[in-house]
């Protein structure tokens, strides 16, 4: 895989640090010499422009005449709100800041890509599937929280007691594929993007790679989107209560 | 207006960015072709089609029917087609490569 140059700065400077930290969680790098990956470079970008923006957000924030970058955070805030009321209904506010920050980091990495000379970390499968297993343990831990563990379980049996033998396994199964298809979901539409948009370029080298990049530009606002809606519903599942 | 015209021209003749992520050949590898991928994929990508269509018809049927409800709708019908093309996409990753 080409290297960025970006990753081939970090490669250069802090090689070392990387190596280390590697070594001692037993995860030696396939090549010594460039520890860092793509993905994780992009992601270290990511991470930095996500602690930078709120840091210069901060001090212009005012209620009486509120600035674009105020305006649009506040904007996603609502959507987002008013997604997951939308979903879960009365208790949806303890669970947004999970949402918030999902939706966040998968839109910035997503966008990532657009930019000449950087790429999308969700582009490769490990970091979608670090989001998904977030989501996975947050909606179990969210259910566990709150119906109690027997309460929780019982969920899996279905809504009739008769069925339960048959239910459960299925509803097992179905808990367990949903990191995957979170995973494949994102990781597929970024990288399908990117092939997408390489595949037009060798065809017509003007133009048109640009007008699929558009496409690829909606498709990655989509995709965080939802992934984003996709975890409101598993958490909503868990955590509603059947009022009988 | 002329200027804005001639750099929205400019702008459509940047070449794409991924471009700078893949050195040398953009073509895909020509050994390794399998009918049977393709023809997987092709069915694949065929019925997502299918499928999307009949979600879009009826999402505009409802708009149509119900322009208050445009709003609820659109978001069903994005969550709707992203489901549809994600199992296109689960043939592309796990056969089509």
């Amino acid at each position: 895989m080409h290297e960025l140059w970006f990753t081939a700065l970090m490669n250069q400077y802090l090689a070392g640090p990387a190596n280390a930290l590697l070594n001692a969680v037993g995860q030696p790098a396939a090549n010594p010499a460039k520890p860092w990956t793509n993905y994780m470079a992009m992601e270290i970008l990511v991470l930095a422009f996500l602690v930078l923006i709120p840091l210069i957000l901060r001090p212009m924030i005012s209620v009486k005449k509120p600035g674009t970058l105020q305006q649009f955070f506040e904007l996603i805030f609502e959507a987002i709100r008013g997604q997951a009321h939308d979903v879960i209904g009365h208790g949806s506010d303890k669970y947004i800041y999970l949402f918030l920050t999902l939706f966040v980091f998968i839109l910035t990495s997503n966008l990532l890509g657009m930019i000449p000379t950087f790429e999308a970390p969700t582009m490769y499968p490990a970091v979608p599937l670090g989001c998904a297993l977030i989501t996975f343990f947050y909606y179990n831990w969210a259910g566990i929280t709150e119906q109690g563990i027997i309460g929780h379980l019982k969920h899996f049996a279905g809504p009739m007691w008769w069925l339960a033998w048959f239910m459960f396994p299925l509803e097992i199964i179905s808990h367990l594929i949903r990191p995957m298809s979170l995973t494949i979901r994102l990781y597929a539409n970024m990288f399908a993007g990117e092939e997408v948009t390489l595949s037009f370029l060798a065809l017509v080298p003007l133009v048109v790679p640009v007008l699929v990049m558009l496409l690829h530009f909606f498709v990655s606002i989509l995709q965080a989107f939802i992934f984003t809606v996709l975890t409101m519903v598993y958490v909503g599942g868990v955590v509603a209560h059947e009022d009988h | 207006m002329k200027l804005k015209s001639i750099l929205f021209l400019m702008a459509l003749m940047l070449v794409a960015a991924p471009v700078f992520a893949q050195e040398g050949a953009a073509a895909a590898s020509g050994g390794g072709f399998h009918l049977s991928t393709a023809f997987a994929m092709a069915i694949a990508s065929g019925l997502c089609g299918l499928a999307q269509g009949k979600a879009i018809s009826s999402a505009v049927e409802g708009m149509a029917r119900n322009p208050s409800a445009g709003g609820a709708i659109r978001i069903t019908l994005l969550l709707g087609l992203a489901f549809v093309e994600s199992l296109a996409l689960f043939t592309l990753i796990s056969l089509g490569r």
